[in-house]
């Protein structure tokens, strides 16, 4: 499906533009909404901004009303605080959604001439993400619902049986790798947010996910509510859950790990009574530990993107453009299929929740960069 | 007090009288003969002395029983000051030592069993049957040097709460190990997670405790062997004092008698002589030996056993930034800090833990093992560059065969310079420790017979002193 490209040639104009100028962004910006085919997915786009982000995936079985979880998990006083924290509801970026990338297009520039001239696609990932990316048992393939992805895209930027070297990134050096082009993207379970769009440019988002609360089965822990007071709540540092947790502790006491497995490993050893982390990597604790449960809402809405040099606007167009085929086919998309193999188990209950659909993508007019 | 009291029992009032017209602060001596009614028998004593010193028999008594005094005090001041280095010396190589290398084997057990967990993680199903079995060894060792440390009742209270600590610690390291390994076998990442986790116990819990035990044992160790070292300033001290005295009595023999030598006191001064220069020589003889053994042997065992130490958590950092699978850089950092601590920060050159090591070996077969040591950490830190390389290139199993061996390896890995390494340091170790014995028992062994020997020496000088005053005793009679 070549005929995605119809809007513009901002591969083009967006090559000349330097990678980088943080400060002065966003005064042109709008969210334009493309013509045709568009025009659907805009209106698409604004029932789901207006009311349900969150139904576009089920979170963790727990999921309840959607409409339920966008308004409680917005307490009083937080909304204000939305640059740093993805909060539930439409976030924007100096007034633009905040996974809204440039339109799909398939016009090789420098980039992707680059990759094909060395034939070789290089993709940051992470080896130790249970069904995101991670090598599987006995075997050196490196799998998971991160590198489907990566393997759509390499196949149709070059072709059958594409040649791709997957390097762990540690999650400090993701923007460093992309910005000094050791990869040529990062596929990792890579939440978009406003302060990274000032370091590196994002698809459209391909998956959506937030922040929820994770506590063994037997737990007395209900949600993120007085439930938590006096119990030991775990989170990585730096994270988002951690910035949640400190902003409203409920009378939890916080403890601090470098990774959200540590507080799995945490929380088996007796050491913490719950942790939080977003609904997807809490998925590869559930398939590894099946005692573990989700509990209360989602408080966040988050999407994960791929991540790209600012300065390679070919590639991100590519790259969407891909998207856009990998989205597309109901219930037999490519996405679809990754879904039902690594996060159904664990993220989706037949009962209860409306059948899982990609993100829907959101397209910005003009560069990324001004 | 120029004139001396007659007959003390009529002399009360004079001697009441000599003191009290000086009206000066009273004395002891003029409160005792104040009292009038009644004599102490110090009092009658002194009185005797008086009148004795007032004949040359009487004075002659005397210089005697004090030379007799003095060197009776010699000899024993010299018993007892050898005795107590004698004591520190053997304290430090059969207790302190020990327990100080006890300690440095308990830490560098627990070092192994941790590179050795990782190198077997990293294999996985793969896993070596060797290197479960040193796993298996390295923690047996463990425990059961902790129950020797425990059970050895020289050890303070303070080493005993830290063994205890280690003790209880020990099984629960062990057990993170084995709940890693049981997840890494199904190939779950949470494995990684709990390797990590003991990892994080082992160095911030166990290795910390272990380092502080070693701390104290080594201070222990240092200060015994200061006290085995420490010149007996006392028993040379009496020593000269009683030749001086020896000396004074055979020139005043010699003024009053014009005879130049007697026979007696020449002998006694001979022997207490002989004495003095045992004492001297055999000091300044162990001296010299414990001197080899703590600044020669010692030093280089600490230089061994610290990079022998950094070797071993080199080879646990690098296997356990294979663990991490890119997670992050915290372990080849701390990789590339051991490495540097171990051969030094340049590649080219030789400085570091063994560096120093190599400058402290003092003979061929001391310095040979130091050498392959240098010789295989170099090989190793480039191997392990090269793995690194493909490692950052993505091409995992290449760098982990590198490490470990497996279907691609190279043939040579890491992990044989490693190995090498280890032996080396272990070779190297045992030389020195066998040296710092040897050096020490040769020490000790320099005092003995001086304890004998000084009372052998003290009673003959006594009987010399005897023999000789009791000649010219008999001159009046």
């Amino acid at each position: 499906m070549g005929s995605v490209s119809t809007v513009g040639t901002p591969g083009a104009a967006g090559a000349g533009a330097p990678g980088g100028g943080p400060g002065g962004r966003g005064g042109r910006r709008r969210v334009r909404l493309p013509r045709g085919r568009g025009l659907l997915l805009a209106a698409a786009a604004l029932v789901l901004a207006g009311t349900t982000l969150v139904a576009a995936l089920p979170g963790g079985g727990a999921a309840a009303g959607a409409g339920s979880a966008a308004g409680q998990a917005a307490p009083a006083g937080q909304v204000s605080s939305g640059d740093d924290l993805p909060l539930a509801g439409p976030q924007l970026c100096d007034g633009r959604p905040v996974d809204a990338s440039l339109p799909p297009a398939r016009d090789p520039g420098d980039a992707v001439a680059a990759i094909r001239a060395r034939n070789q696609l290089r993709v940051g990932i992470d080896l130790n993400s249970y069904l995101w990316g991670y090598r599987e048992p006995d075997s050196t393939r490196i799998v998971g619902f991160d590198i489907d992805l990566v393997q759509a895209i390499a196949e149709d930027l070059l072709g059958e049986n594409p040649d791709i070297v997957y390097l762990a990134i540690p999650t400090a050096q993701r923007t460093q790798a992309i910005q000094e082009g050791t990869v040529d993207m990062v596929v990792r379970s890579m939440s978009i947010t406003c302060d990274r769009w000032q370091d590196v440019a994002f698809s459209t988002a391909y998956f959506e996910t937030g922040q929820q609360l994770e506590v063994p089965r037997n737990s007395s822990i209900t949600g993120f509510d007085e439930s938590l007071d006096g119990a030991r709540v775990c989170s990585a540092a730096g994270s988002t859950a951690s910035r949640l947790l400190q902003e409203q502790s409920h009378g939890a006491q916080l403890i601090t790990q470098p990774n959200h497995l540590d507080c799995l490993v945490q929380v088996q050893l007796g050491l913490a009574d719950a942790l939080m982390t977003d609904t997807a990597l809490a998925a590869g604790h559930l398939a590894q530990d099946p005692s573990m449960r989700l509990v209360g809402q989602r408080l966040t809405d988050e999407s994960y993107g791929v991540a790209m040099n600012l300065a390679n606007t070919d590639l991100v167009a590519w790259v969407n453009a891909v998207l856009e085929d990998y989205r597309a086919g109901g219930e037999d998309s490519q996405w679809r299929q990754s879904f039902d193999r690594w996060l159904a188990p664990y993220l989706y209950d037949g009962r209860r929740d409306p059948p899982p659909t990609p993100p829907e993508p959101e397209y910005l007019e003009g560069g990324l960069v001004d | 007090m120029t004139h001396s009291p007659t007959a003390p029992p009529t002399s009360p009032p004079a001697a009441a009288a000599a003191t009290a017209p000086q009206d000066g602060p009273p004395s002891p001596a003029s409160a005792a003969s104040q009292e009038p009614p009644r004599r102490s028998p110090w009092a009658y004593k002194a009185g005797q002395l008086r009148a004795a010193l007032r004949t040359e028999p009487g004075r002659l008594r005397l210089i005697g029983a004090a030379i007799a005094l003095l060197l009776l005090l010699f000899g024993g001041v010299t018993v007892w000051q050898v005795s107590d280095r004698t004591a520190a010396a053997a304290t430090v190589i059969d207790s302190s030592q020990p327990l100080s290398t006890g300690a440095a084997e308990i830490y560098r057990a627990l070092v192994d069993a941790n590179t050795a967990a990782a190198t077997g993680f990293l294999a996985g199903a793969n896993e070596d049957p060797d290197v479960r079995q040193r796993y298996e060894d390295d923690i047996d060792n463990a425990a059961r040097r902790l129950a020797a440390a425990a059970a050895d009742s020289s050890g303070s209270d303070e080493a005993q709460e830290y063994i205890t600590f280690l003790n209880q610690r020990l099984p629960v390291y062990t057990g993170l190990v084995e709940i890693a390994r049981a997840n890494n076998r199904q190939g779950l990442p949470l494995g990684g997670a709990y390797l990590r986790y003991a990892n994080e116990q082992m160095q911030e819990s166990l290795l910390r405790t272990a380092d502080e035990l070693y701390q104290l044992e080594t201070r222990r160790f240092e200060q015994d062997m200061g006290e085995a070292k420490r010149w007996p300033w006392v028993a040379t001290g009496v020593g000269l004092g009683t030749l001086l005295v020896l000396a004074w009595a055979q020139r005043r023999h010699y003024l009053r008698t014009n005879r130049v030598f007697d026979p007696g006191l020449l002998a006694a001064t001979s022997a207490a002589l002989v004495l003095l220069l045992w004492l001297t020589g055999a000091h300044v003889l162990a001296r010299s030996a414990l001197n080899d053994a703590s600044t020669g042997a010692a030093r280089s065992l600490s230089a061994l056993n610290g990079a022998w130490t950094e070797a071993l958590k080199a080879r646990g950092d690098e296997n356990l930034n294979l663990v991490a699978r890119g997670a992050s850089t915290e372990f080849e950092d701390s990789y590339t800090e051991h490495m540097n601590t171990l051969l030094g920060p340049d590649p080219e050159q030789v400085a570091g833990l063994l560096g120093e090591a190599e400058e402290l070996a003092d003979d061929a077969d001391g310095l040979a093992p130091v050498r392959a040591a240098v010789a295989a950490t170099q090989e190793w830190r480039t191997r392990h560059q090269a793995g690194r390389e493909q490692e950052l290139a993505g091409a995992y199993d290449e760098a982990v065969a590198r490490a470990i061996g497996g279907p691609h390896s190279p043939g040579a890995t890491t992990g044989q310079s490693f190995a090498q390494v280890n032996a080396s340091l272990g070779e190297a170790v045992r030389h020195e420790q066998e040296q710092f014995t040897a050096a020490a028992d040769r020490g000790r062994g320099r005092l003995g017979g001086l304890r004998v020997g000084a009372v052998a020496l003290a009673l003959l000088a006594v009987l010399g002193t005897a023999l000789g005053v009791g000649r010219r005793l008999a001159e009046y009679r």
